[in-house]
Protein backbone atom coordinates (compact mmCIF):
# COMPACT_ATOMS: atom_id res chain seq x y z
CA UNK A 1 0.00 0.00 0.00
CA UNK A 2 1.48 3.31 -1.07
CA UNK A 3 1.16 6.47 0.97
CA UNK A 4 0.43 8.81 -1.91
CA UNK A 5 0.62 12.07 0.07
CA UNK A 6 3.97 10.87 1.41
CA UNK A 7 5.20 10.10 -2.07
CA UNK A 8 4.03 13.52 -3.27
CA UNK A 9 5.79 15.10 -0.30
CA UNK A 10 9.02 13.30 -1.24
CA UNK A 11 8.71 14.65 -4.79
CA UNK A 12 8.01 18.25 -3.70
CA UNK A 13 10.79 18.16 -1.09
CA UNK A 14 13.22 16.85 -3.72
CA UNK A 15 11.99 19.54 -6.12
CA UNK A 16 12.72 22.24 -3.54
CA UNK A 17 16.26 20.96 -3.13
CA UNK A 18 16.75 20.71 -6.90
CA UNK A 19 15.45 24.24 -7.41
CA UNK A 20 17.84 25.42 -4.76
CA UNK A 21 20.84 23.69 -6.34
CA UNK A 22 19.97 24.71 -9.90
CA UNK A 23 18.57 28.20 -9.51
CA UNK A 24 19.01 29.15 -5.84
CA UNK A 25 15.26 29.78 -5.97
CA UNK A 26 14.19 32.08 -3.15
CA UNK A 27 11.01 31.66 -1.15
CA UNK A 28 10.78 35.35 -0.38
CA UNK A 29 12.17 38.43 -2.11
CA UNK A 30 12.66 42.04 -1.16
CA UNK A 31 13.75 44.83 -3.48
CA UNK A 32 14.66 48.39 -2.65
CA UNK A 33 14.41 50.91 -5.47
CA UNK A 34 15.06 49.57 -8.96
CA UNK A 35 17.47 46.81 -8.00
CA UNK A 36 19.44 49.14 -5.72
CA UNK A 37 19.25 46.50 -3.02
CA UNK A 38 17.81 43.05 -3.21
CA UNK A 39 17.38 40.09 -0.90
CA UNK A 40 16.48 36.57 -2.05
CA UNK A 41 15.82 34.45 0.98
CA UNK A 42 14.84 30.88 1.71
CA UNK A 43 15.91 28.31 4.28
CA UNK A 44 17.97 26.69 1.52
CA UNK A 45 19.60 29.78 0.02
CA UNK A 46 20.46 33.31 0.92
CA UNK A 47 21.50 36.06 -1.43
CA UNK A 48 21.48 39.73 -0.62
CA UNK A 49 23.17 42.63 -2.30
CA UNK A 50 23.25 46.33 -1.71
CA UNK A 51 24.33 48.66 -4.52
CA UNK A 52 25.78 45.70 -6.36
CA UNK A 53 27.78 44.41 -3.42
CA UNK A 54 26.93 41.00 -2.10
CA UNK A 55 26.27 40.90 1.63
CA UNK A 56 27.39 37.49 2.73
CA UNK A 57 26.91 36.20 6.25
CA UNK A 58 28.86 32.93 6.60
CA UNK A 59 26.70 31.42 9.36
CA UNK A 60 23.66 31.65 7.07
CA UNK A 61 25.47 29.55 4.45
CA UNK A 62 26.01 26.81 7.01
CA UNK A 63 22.40 27.04 8.19
CA UNK A 64 21.26 26.76 4.57
CA UNK A 65 23.44 23.67 4.22
CA UNK A 66 21.80 22.12 7.29
CA UNK A 67 18.35 22.83 5.81
CA UNK A 68 19.35 21.36 2.43
CA UNK A 69 20.59 18.18 4.10
CA UNK A 70 17.42 18.06 6.16
CA UNK A 71 15.24 18.33 3.06
CA UNK A 72 17.29 15.67 1.26
CA UNK A 73 16.95 13.33 4.24
CA UNK A 74 13.25 14.10 4.42
CA UNK A 75 12.72 13.38 0.72
CA UNK A 76 14.66 10.09 0.85
CA UNK A 77 12.91 8.94 4.03
CA UNK A 78 9.48 9.84 2.65
CA UNK A 79 10.23 8.06 -0.61
CA UNK A 80 11.30 4.82 1.12
CA UNK A 81 8.45 5.00 3.62
CA UNK A 82 5.78 5.74 1.02
CA UNK A 83 6.51 2.67 -1.10
CA UNK A 84 7.14 0.40 1.90
CA UNK A 85 4.45 1.38 4.32
CA UNK A 86 3.92 -2.18 5.48
CA UNK A 87 7.46 -2.57 6.70
CA UNK A 88 7.96 -2.45 10.42
CA UNK A 89 10.50 0.38 10.15
CA UNK A 90 8.19 2.52 8.03
CA UNK A 91 6.67 4.30 11.02
CA UNK A 92 10.13 5.27 12.20
CA UNK A 93 10.88 6.68 8.75
CA UNK A 94 7.62 8.60 8.71
CA UNK A 95 8.21 10.09 12.13
CA UNK A 96 11.72 11.01 11.07
CA UNK A 97 10.57 12.68 7.86
CA UNK A 98 7.25 14.40 8.40
CA UNK A 99 8.29 16.87 11.09
CA UNK A 100 11.24 18.29 9.20
CA UNK A 101 9.49 20.32 6.45
CA UNK A 102 6.93 21.51 9.00
CA UNK A 103 9.60 22.73 11.41
CA UNK A 104 11.62 24.43 8.64
CA UNK A 105 8.55 26.08 7.09
CA UNK A 106 7.19 27.38 10.40
CA UNK A 107 10.65 28.56 11.50
CA UNK A 108 11.08 30.41 8.22
CA UNK A 109 7.72 32.18 8.49
CA UNK A 110 8.34 33.09 12.15
CA UNK A 111 11.81 34.38 11.28
CA UNK A 112 10.37 36.52 8.47
CA UNK A 113 7.69 38.00 10.71
CA UNK A 114 10.18 38.75 13.49
CA UNK A 115 12.73 40.23 11.05
CA UNK A 116 10.02 42.37 9.44
CA UNK A 117 8.97 43.63 12.87
CA UNK A 118 12.56 44.39 13.91
CA UNK A 119 13.35 46.22 10.66
CA UNK A 120 10.04 48.09 10.91
CA UNK A 121 10.86 49.17 14.47
CA UNK A 122 14.32 50.26 13.38
CA UNK A 123 13.20 52.41 10.44
CA UNK A 124 9.96 53.55 12.05
CA UNK A 125 7.72 52.17 9.36
CA UNK A 126 6.16 48.79 8.87
CA UNK A 127 7.66 46.62 6.19
CA UNK A 128 5.04 44.39 4.58
CA UNK A 129 5.79 40.72 4.12
CA UNK A 130 4.13 40.97 0.75
CA UNK A 131 3.41 44.21 -1.07
CA UNK A 132 4.95 47.60 -1.57
CA UNK A 133 5.77 50.39 0.79
CA UNK A 134 7.64 53.68 0.56
CA UNK A 135 10.17 54.56 3.17
CA UNK A 136 10.95 58.27 3.68
CA UNK A 137 14.38 59.07 5.04
CA UNK A 138 15.67 62.58 5.73
CA UNK A 139 19.35 63.25 6.18
CA UNK A 140 20.20 66.94 6.53
CA UNK A 141 18.74 68.79 3.55
CA UNK A 142 18.13 65.65 1.56
CA UNK A 143 14.92 63.63 1.69
CA UNK A 144 14.68 60.28 -0.01
CA UNK A 145 11.55 58.26 -0.78
CA UNK A 146 12.64 54.69 -1.08
CA UNK A 147 10.18 52.15 -2.54
CA UNK A 148 10.36 48.72 -0.97
CA UNK A 149 8.64 45.78 -2.59
CA UNK A 150 8.45 42.36 -1.01
CA UNK A 151 6.71 39.16 -1.92
CA UNK A 152 6.55 35.42 -1.63
CA UNK A 153 7.56 33.44 -4.68
CA UNK A 154 5.82 30.37 -6.06
CA UNK A 155 8.59 28.30 -4.46
CA UNK A 156 7.29 29.43 -1.08
CA UNK A 157 3.89 28.02 -1.96
CA UNK A 158 5.57 24.82 -3.12
CA UNK A 159 7.21 24.59 0.31
CA UNK A 160 3.82 25.25 1.93
CA UNK A 161 2.42 22.41 -0.17
CA UNK A 162 5.29 20.18 0.99
CA UNK A 163 4.45 21.02 4.59
CA UNK A 164 0.77 20.26 4.10
CA UNK A 165 1.60 17.00 2.29
CA UNK A 166 3.87 15.97 5.15
CA UNK A 167 1.00 16.48 7.59
CA UNK A 168 -1.47 14.73 5.32
CA UNK A 169 0.96 11.82 4.92
CA UNK A 170 1.11 11.43 8.68
CA UNK A 171 -2.68 11.52 8.97
CA UNK A 172 -3.03 9.15 6.01
CA UNK A 173 -0.67 6.74 7.74
CA UNK A 174 -2.59 7.02 11.01
CA UNK A 175 -6.09 6.76 9.59
CA UNK A 176 -5.70 4.55 6.53
CA UNK A 177 -2.45 2.64 6.40
CA UNK A 178 -2.02 1.51 10.02
CA UNK A 179 -5.57 0.15 10.34
CA UNK A 180 -5.05 -1.73 7.07
CA UNK A 181 -1.87 -3.36 8.38
CA UNK A 182 -2.51 -4.33 11.99
CA UNK A 183 0.92 -5.77 12.41
CA UNK A 184 2.42 -3.19 14.60
CA UNK A 185 1.89 -5.34 17.69
CA UNK A 186 4.47 -8.09 17.46
CA UNK A 187 2.93 -11.50 17.84
CA UNK A 188 6.31 -13.08 18.53
CA UNK A 189 5.15 -14.75 21.73
CA UNK A 190 2.70 -16.90 19.86
CA UNK A 191 3.63 -19.95 17.86
CA UNK A 192 3.37 -19.46 14.12
CA UNK A 193 0.60 -21.97 13.85
CA UNK A 194 -1.57 -19.98 16.23
CA UNK A 195 -1.21 -16.81 14.16
CA UNK A 196 -4.25 -17.67 12.20
CA UNK A 197 -5.59 -15.22 9.70
CA UNK A 198 -8.95 -15.59 11.38
CA UNK A 199 -7.59 -14.05 14.53
CA UNK A 200 -6.56 -10.94 12.62
CA UNK A 201 -9.56 -10.72 10.38
CA UNK A 202 -11.69 -8.58 12.67
CA UNK A 203 -8.84 -6.09 13.05
CA UNK A 204 -8.29 -5.77 9.35
CA UNK A 205 -11.94 -4.98 8.88
CA UNK A 206 -11.79 -2.04 11.26
CA UNK B 1 -4.28 -13.02 -0.50
CA UNK B 2 -4.51 -10.10 1.84
CA UNK B 3 -4.38 -12.35 4.88
CA UNK B 4 -1.35 -14.06 3.46
CA UNK B 5 0.40 -10.76 3.15
CA UNK B 6 -0.38 -9.94 6.73
CA UNK B 7 0.74 -13.33 7.80
CA UNK B 8 3.96 -12.86 5.92
CA UNK B 9 4.66 -9.69 7.79
CA UNK B 10 3.95 -11.44 11.04
CA UNK B 11 6.18 -14.23 10.08
CA UNK B 12 9.24 -12.06 9.91
CA UNK B 13 8.36 -9.60 12.59
CA UNK B 14 11.02 -10.72 14.99
CA UNK B 15 13.74 -9.76 12.56
CA UNK B 16 12.13 -6.39 11.91
CA UNK B 17 11.92 -5.69 15.61
CA UNK B 18 15.70 -5.83 15.78
CA UNK B 19 15.90 -3.56 12.76
CA UNK B 20 13.49 -1.18 14.47
CA UNK B 21 15.94 -0.34 17.19
CA UNK B 22 18.83 0.10 14.82
CA UNK B 23 16.91 2.22 12.33
CA UNK B 24 15.57 4.39 15.12
CA UNK B 25 19.07 5.04 16.34
CA UNK B 26 20.41 5.60 12.84
CA UNK B 27 17.65 8.10 12.03
CA UNK B 28 18.24 9.95 15.28
CA UNK B 29 21.94 10.07 14.49
CA UNK B 30 21.23 11.39 10.97
CA UNK B 31 18.94 14.05 12.42
CA UNK B 32 21.71 15.22 14.73
CA UNK B 33 24.46 15.08 12.11
CA UNK B 34 22.59 17.05 9.43
CA UNK B 35 21.82 19.87 11.85
CA UNK B 36 24.80 19.91 14.17
CA UNK B 37 27.37 18.94 11.52
CA UNK B 38 27.23 22.13 9.41
CA UNK B 39 27.01 24.40 12.46
CA UNK B 40 29.90 22.63 14.17
CA UNK B 41 31.91 22.91 10.94
CA UNK B 42 31.17 26.64 10.86
CA UNK B 43 32.38 27.10 14.41
CA UNK B 44 35.53 25.06 13.75
CA UNK B 45 36.33 26.88 10.49
CA UNK B 46 35.83 30.31 12.07
CA UNK B 47 37.28 29.48 15.48
CA UNK B 48 40.00 32.13 15.02
CA UNK B 49 37.52 34.87 14.16
CA UNK B 50 34.01 33.95 15.33
CA UNK B 51 32.69 37.48 14.72
CA UNK B 52 33.30 37.01 10.98
CA UNK B 53 30.88 34.11 11.10
CA UNK B 54 27.92 36.35 11.82
CA UNK B 55 29.01 39.70 10.39
CA UNK B 56 28.98 40.70 6.70
CA UNK B 57 32.05 42.28 5.14
CA UNK B 58 31.27 45.95 5.83
CA UNK B 59 34.56 47.28 4.41
CA UNK B 60 33.79 46.02 0.93
CA UNK B 61 30.31 47.51 1.19
CA UNK B 62 31.70 50.91 2.21
CA UNK B 63 34.24 50.89 -0.63
CA UNK B 64 31.61 50.01 -3.21
CA UNK B 65 29.13 52.54 -1.82
CA UNK B 66 31.48 55.41 -2.63
CA UNK B 67 31.93 54.25 -6.20
CA UNK B 68 28.30 53.36 -6.80
CA UNK B 69 26.99 56.85 -7.56
CA UNK B 70 28.11 58.49 -10.80
CA UNK B 71 30.45 61.46 -10.72
CA UNK B 72 29.07 64.66 -12.28
CA UNK B 73 31.08 67.18 -14.29
CA UNK B 74 29.84 70.36 -15.92
CA UNK B 75 30.35 69.80 -19.63
CA UNK B 76 28.98 73.02 -21.13
CA UNK B 77 25.75 74.55 -22.27
CA UNK B 78 23.72 75.14 -25.42
CA UNK B 79 21.43 78.05 -26.21
CA UNK B 80 18.22 76.46 -27.40
CA UNK B 81 16.36 79.72 -27.88
CA UNK B 82 18.08 82.98 -26.93
CA UNK B 83 14.77 84.35 -25.66
CA UNK B 84 13.36 81.42 -23.76
CA UNK B 85 15.63 78.48 -23.01
CA UNK B 86 19.07 77.00 -22.69
CA UNK B 87 20.44 73.58 -22.02
CA UNK B 88 23.07 72.58 -19.46
CA UNK B 89 25.18 69.56 -20.26
CA UNK B 90 26.50 67.36 -17.48
CA UNK B 91 28.93 64.55 -18.01
CA UNK B 92 27.93 61.60 -15.85
CA UNK B 93 30.48 58.87 -15.25
CA UNK B 94 29.39 55.56 -13.82
CA UNK B 95 32.40 53.92 -12.18
CA UNK B 96 30.48 51.01 -10.70
CA UNK B 97 30.05 47.50 -12.09
CA UNK B 98 26.29 47.94 -12.48
CA UNK B 99 24.29 50.18 -14.78
CA UNK B 100 22.82 53.31 -13.23
CA UNK B 101 19.49 54.82 -14.23
CA UNK B 102 18.29 58.38 -13.88
CA UNK B 103 14.52 58.26 -14.06
CA UNK B 104 13.52 61.90 -13.68
CA UNK B 105 14.93 65.25 -12.63
CA UNK B 106 13.06 68.51 -11.97
CA UNK B 107 14.24 71.77 -10.51
CA UNK B 108 13.73 75.51 -10.32
CA UNK B 109 16.48 77.86 -11.53
CA UNK B 110 17.33 81.21 -9.97
CA UNK B 111 19.82 83.91 -10.80
CA UNK B 112 22.56 83.53 -8.23
CA UNK B 113 23.35 87.25 -8.17
CA UNK B 114 19.82 88.66 -7.94
CA UNK B 115 17.87 85.64 -6.71
CA UNK B 116 15.41 86.10 -9.57
CA UNK B 117 13.31 83.13 -10.54
CA UNK B 118 14.61 82.27 -14.00
CA UNK B 119 12.44 79.32 -14.83
CA UNK B 120 11.82 75.63 -14.51
CA UNK B 121 14.10 72.88 -15.61
CA UNK B 122 13.95 69.20 -16.17
CA UNK B 123 16.12 66.36 -17.30
CA UNK B 124 15.65 66.09 -21.03
CA UNK B 125 16.99 62.74 -22.11
CA UNK B 126 15.44 60.64 -19.36
CA UNK B 127 15.32 57.90 -18.39
CA UNK B 128 19.06 57.75 -18.90
CA UNK B 129 20.79 54.47 -18.19
CA UNK B 130 24.54 54.68 -17.95
CA UNK B 131 26.22 51.31 -18.49
CA UNK B 132 28.90 50.14 -16.06
CA UNK B 133 32.29 51.87 -16.34
CA UNK B 134 31.14 54.41 -18.88
CA UNK B 135 29.94 57.99 -19.27
CA UNK B 136 27.00 59.74 -20.82
CA UNK B 137 25.78 63.30 -21.20
CA UNK B 138 22.86 64.32 -19.04
CA UNK B 139 20.95 67.26 -20.57
CA UNK B 140 19.09 69.73 -18.39
CA UNK B 141 16.69 72.06 -20.17
CA UNK B 142 15.87 75.34 -18.49
CA UNK B 143 12.90 77.31 -19.75
CA UNK B 144 12.86 80.99 -18.79
CA UNK B 145 10.02 82.87 -17.24
CA UNK B 146 9.30 86.44 -18.35
CA UNK B 147 10.81 87.61 -15.07
CA UNK B 148 13.93 85.58 -15.75
CA UNK B 149 14.28 86.91 -19.29
CA UNK B 150 14.08 90.46 -18.00
CA UNK B 151 16.73 89.76 -15.36
CA UNK B 152 19.15 88.31 -17.88
CA UNK B 153 18.54 90.95 -20.54
CA UNK B 154 18.85 93.75 -18.05
CA UNK B 155 21.75 92.61 -15.89
CA UNK B 156 23.60 89.78 -17.56
CA UNK B 157 23.73 90.41 -21.32
CA UNK B 158 27.29 89.72 -22.40
CA UNK B 159 28.25 88.11 -19.08
CA UNK B 160 30.86 85.41 -19.33
CA UNK B 161 30.47 84.12 -15.82
CA UNK B 162 26.74 83.96 -15.19
CA UNK B 163 25.78 81.54 -12.46
CA UNK B 164 22.38 79.95 -11.98
CA UNK B 165 21.26 78.27 -8.78
CA UNK B 166 19.12 75.17 -8.84
CA UNK B 167 16.60 74.76 -6.03
CA UNK B 168 13.84 72.27 -5.21
CA UNK B 169 15.81 69.65 -7.00
CA UNK B 170 14.01 66.33 -7.25
CA UNK B 171 15.93 63.46 -8.71
CA UNK B 172 14.69 59.93 -9.16
CA UNK B 173 17.56 57.51 -9.53
CA UNK B 174 17.28 53.74 -9.49
CA UNK B 175 13.63 54.20 -8.54
CA UNK B 176 14.51 56.20 -5.43
CA UNK B 177 13.22 59.78 -5.27
CA UNK B 178 15.66 62.20 -3.69
CA UNK B 179 14.70 65.80 -2.89
CA UNK B 180 17.58 68.13 -2.30
CA UNK B 181 16.77 70.92 0.10
CA UNK B 182 20.07 72.68 -0.51
CA UNK B 183 21.18 74.52 -3.66
CA UNK B 184 23.29 73.53 -6.64
CA UNK B 185 25.36 76.12 -8.49
CA UNK B 186 25.50 75.85 -12.27
CA UNK B 187 28.04 77.86 -14.27
CA UNK B 188 29.89 79.75 -15.45
CA UNK B 189 27.46 80.35 -18.31
CA UNK B 190 28.27 82.76 -21.14
CA UNK B 191 25.34 85.04 -21.97
CA UNK B 192 25.47 86.45 -25.52
CA UNK B 193 25.64 90.22 -25.80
Amino acid sequence: MVNWPGLACAVTAATLVLLSFLYASPWWQAEIGDDMARANISPLDYNANLIGTSIGVPIIWFMNLACKLTFIACAVAFLIYSVATQKSYSKKLLNFAYKKPIIIFISFVVMLVVASYIVGSFIGRSVPLSGTSTLRISVGEVTADIPISTGFTWVFWLSATTTVLALVAKIYDWKIIRPAFPTTTPPVQEPRETKTPEAKKPETKK
Amino acid sequence: MRIKEIYGVHHSYGAYEECHVDIGKILALISIIIVVGPLASAIILYRDNPIALIMPDVEELTENFEGYFPTVEYAGYEIVDPETSFRVLLNMTNNSDDSFTFNTMNFSAYCKEHNTFLGYGYGENLPLTIPPKSSDIFRLLITFTHEGQTDIETFHRGDTDFYAVLRDVTIVVQGIAVEKGDEMDIGPIEIPA
